[in-house]
């Protein structure tokens, strides 16, 4: 992974006032979407994401191959964690279906449906992975 | 990893960060790397041996099994 040059900015660093200014982003999304907002919570995100992805682009911010290994170790492990629990609790559901102990709601099909999206992503991006390797 | 870093870093009066900034990583970095935390890519092993004009083999060797 490439770097950049850091500079100090007092007793706030770099990288983390480029996180803050994320999670400040994600914060007003939500906040303004929670009051009914929408056209203000996608304004106030696109705003939040230029100004976060222009810190980080100034040359201010430094990740490198820790920081990606890091990156890679917990987005390898999500993807593991969200595996075992879809593979234990959607099984369960169409059991517990079948034998008429449950039924299946729209919000719950639009979950299996995502987490079914998500591994099929996992899978081609596998695919494309080994095959540049 | 088994590394003497902190020494060789030491010999020369620098600081992690000092020494991150020549070498393109973070201060963060360098100190996982000489707490044993963290194994630098062959491209970072390079440039840290490299950078102290010696062997990769001279910075770093592999942990040894306690068992052996």
């Amino acid at each position: 992974m490439s770097t950049t040059t850091a500079s100090d900015t007092g007793p706030v660093s770099p990288r983390l006032l480029f996180v803050g200014l994320w999670a400040a982003t994600a914060l007003a999304y939500v906040a303004l979407l929670l009051v009914d907002r929408p056209l203000a919570a996608a304004g106030a995100f696109a705003v939040g994401a230029v100004v976060a992805v222009g810190y980080g682009r100034a040359g201010n911010v430094r990740f490198d191959e820790r920081d990606a290994d890091v990156y890679r170790a917990a987005s390898a492990r999500t993807v593991q964690a969200l595996g075992v629990a879809s593979a234990v609790a959607f099984p369960a559901l169409v059991v517990a279906s079948a034998l008429g102990y449950y039924e299946w709601t729209p919000f719950v099909a639009g979950v299996g449906a995502t987490v079914a999206a998500v591994f099929l992503l996992w899978a081609g991006l596998l695919v494309a992975a080994r095959a540049s390797r | 990893m088994h590394t003497d870093l902190r020494e060789r870093r030491e010999e020369r009066g620098l600081s992690q960060a000092d020494l991150g900034e020549a070498v393109g990583v973070t201060r963060q970095t360098i100190n996982s790397i000489e707490r044993g935390r963290y194994n630098p890519s062959l491209e970072l092993a390079f440039a840290l041996a490299a950078f102290f004009d010696c062997r990769i083999e001279d910075l770093f060797e592999p942990e040894r099994d306690p068992e052996e």
